[in-house]
């Protein structure tokens, strides 16, 4: 808007100026723009870690409270959810409800593979315990990544 | 690693790990977010005992 302002008040000394061109010289808001895409490449990068690694992007901006606590009730969720034998979605379902347990499943970034890791038997749900289980493991998931979403909100300086 | 809990143990559990995932995320000073994970565990648990009792009529 500034900037339009500007460059509507052409008088006559400039106008005779512009016919000969100047050097292009670097616009003053040139660093803050990449100071800001920077930044928004920092947050990025953060939430991308708390989503790999429970509490990761937390920690790096020294939350250690935070950090700790995403990482023990993420990594508690999920070991509980395995060893009640829940059910672990996989990539390949093709109903809606599967894909969507996936999606959640996979939210808990790196402890997905704990996770499967864990559950040698497989996933029973034909009892009370498995359904809990698959409960636990989609709930450890939607939970690591709201960390996330925090950890990257909490990098732009949105939250505190 | 197999885990046997009852409907009972799973839901408290359920519901102290999530109540301290949202009070360290959601609050600041230690003494709130006691607070606010107090509150939410026992939300957690009152509505859950509340929706099984409703349910109870309808189990037998």
């Amino acid at each position: 808007m500034s900037d339009e302002s500007q460059s509507q008040q052409p008088d006559l000394e400039v106008s005779s100026a512009a016919s000969t061109p100047e050097p292009a010289q670097p616009h003053p808001s040139q660093p803050v723009q990449s100071h800001v895409s920077r930044t928004q490449a920092a947050a990025a990068s953060i939430g991308i870690a708390g989503w790999l690694l429970p509490g990761l992007g937390h920690a790096l901006q020294k939350m250690w409270g935070r950090a700790a606590a995403c990482f023990l009730a993420v990594g508690f969720l999920v070991i509980i959810g395995s060893g009640m034998r829940g059910n672990l979605f996989q990539s390949q379902d093709s109903d809606a409800f599967g894909r969507l347990g996936y999606i959640a499943d996979v939210g808990t970034g790196s402890f997905y593979w704990l996770a499967k890791w864990l559950e040698v038997k497989g996933p029973d749900v034909s009892r009370a315990d498995g359904d809990y289980g698959t409960r636990f493991l989609a709930a450890a998931g939607v939970l690591n990544l709201l960390a996330a979403l925090h950890a990257y909100e909490a990098a732009r300086g949105r939250k505190a | 690693m197999i885990f046997k809990l009852s409907h009972f143990q799973a839901m408290i559990l359920f519901a102290l790990m999530v109540s301290i995932a949202f009070g360290f995320l959601s609050r600041r000073p230690m003494r709130e977010r006691v607070k606010y994970i107090g509150w939410s565990f026992l939300l957690f648990a009152l509505v859950g005992i509340g929706i099984g009792w409703l349910m109870y009529p309808f189990s037998r």
